[in-house]
């Protein structure tokens, strides 16, 4: 874990000797700044709360912390991500009533000119089953590949590029003002 | 949901639309949560455990030496005031061990006579117990 800041700002990616001895607390430091926003996205996505998504991105560097000695982590931002699906999925167990209202990555601030935009595209994106959703999510604000995708989820790239494509038919005849629904 | 904007948009219009909406970051009160958690929730450092190591190692070879003076195979040598005592009673089985010096009222141990491997026993006790950062 020592050289994390210096491989991660060379190349995000390939980062080989993360996690192996002691994570200092400039590692973390770094590796919260790296890739915080996109842990918190994904939780989202998964969750749509934002106050579950907070508490994943705590397991999931607290776990960061705790894995020590168990070889080294090739990709980083794979290996954070995949973590994230799995304490989202430990909180999804939990939890007792399903929500009724979703919140996703996408910011809804006050001041933006495009907000009914924002706001249309949310609530189409919160309508749309989780496992198709944080496929998006993944693809169209964290920019992978489905081939890294579908190595987060633990799932062929086939299913993984036909989930995204049912995804977005769904949201485009959603906005459109057509019936499809979850 | 207002339809007129969107009918007729294209997949690949969709995704760029979406890609180019502002992304929500997680609160800054979070990453100092999370550091504050992690740091104490740190795993005990390894001076720590390598004075804990030596501690368990000490033990061992005390224990060690116990039993072996037991059996006879180490002789570590009793403390001066035990040896003070006896020797006034057998003066003759203790002439080797203790060294007569006399300063005032005390009588001063020779380490010399002990056997090589209690000598290097407790030099080995002595440099560890110098040596370890004990926290």
């Amino acid at each position: 874990m020592a050289n994390v800041r210096t491989v991660e700002s060379e190349r995000p990616e390939q980062v080989r000797e993360a996690a192996r001895d002691e994570v200092s607390s400039d590692d973390l430091a770094a590796v919260y700044d790296a890739y915080a926003g996109a842990i918190y996205r994904y939780a989202l996505a998964l969750l749509g709360s934002a106050a579950e998504a907070e508490d994943v991105v705590q397991e999931v560097f607290l776990g960061l912390m705790r894995r020590r000695n168990r070889g080294a982590i090739r990709y980083l931002r794979e290996y954070l991500l995949r973590a994230t699906r799995n304490q989202a999925y430990i909180v999804l167990r939990k939890r007792k009533m399903r929500r009724t209202e979703c919140e996703t990555w996408i910011e809804l601030g006050q001041d933006l000119a495009d907000r009914e935009r924002a706001v249309d595209i949310s609530a189409a994106l919160g309508r749309v089953p989780a496992e198709q959703r944080e496929i998006v999510a993944l693809r169209l604000s964290e920019d992978l590949s489905f081939r890294e995708i579908a190595k987060v989820l633990g799932i062929p790239q086939n299913t993984a590029a036909s989930r995204y494509r049912l995804a977005v038919m769904k949201l485009r005849a959603m906005l459109a003002g057509g019936d499809e629904d979850g | 949901m207002d339809d007129s904007g969107y009918r007729g948009w294209s997949e690949e219009q969709l995704e760029e639309v979406i890609r180019g909406l502002p992304r929500r970051e997680p609160p800054p009160a979070l990453r100092h949560r999370v550091l504050a958690q992690a740091e104490l929730r740190r795993a005990p450092r390894p001076r720590l455990r390598l004075a804990f190591a030596a501690l368990i190692l000490l033990l061992a070879l005390d224990v060690a030496a116990i039993r072996g003076q037991d059996t006879g195979m180490i002789t570590v040598p009793a403390s001066p005031a035990v040896v003070i005592r006896v020797q006034e009673k057998h003066d003759d089985d203790l002439l080797a061990l203790v060294q007569e010096t006399y300063h005032g009222r005390a009588w001063q141990l020779s380490l010399s006579a002990r056997p090589p491997h209690a000598e290097g026993y407790l030099r080995f006790r002595n440099r560890l117990i110098n040596t370890v950062d004990w926290g």
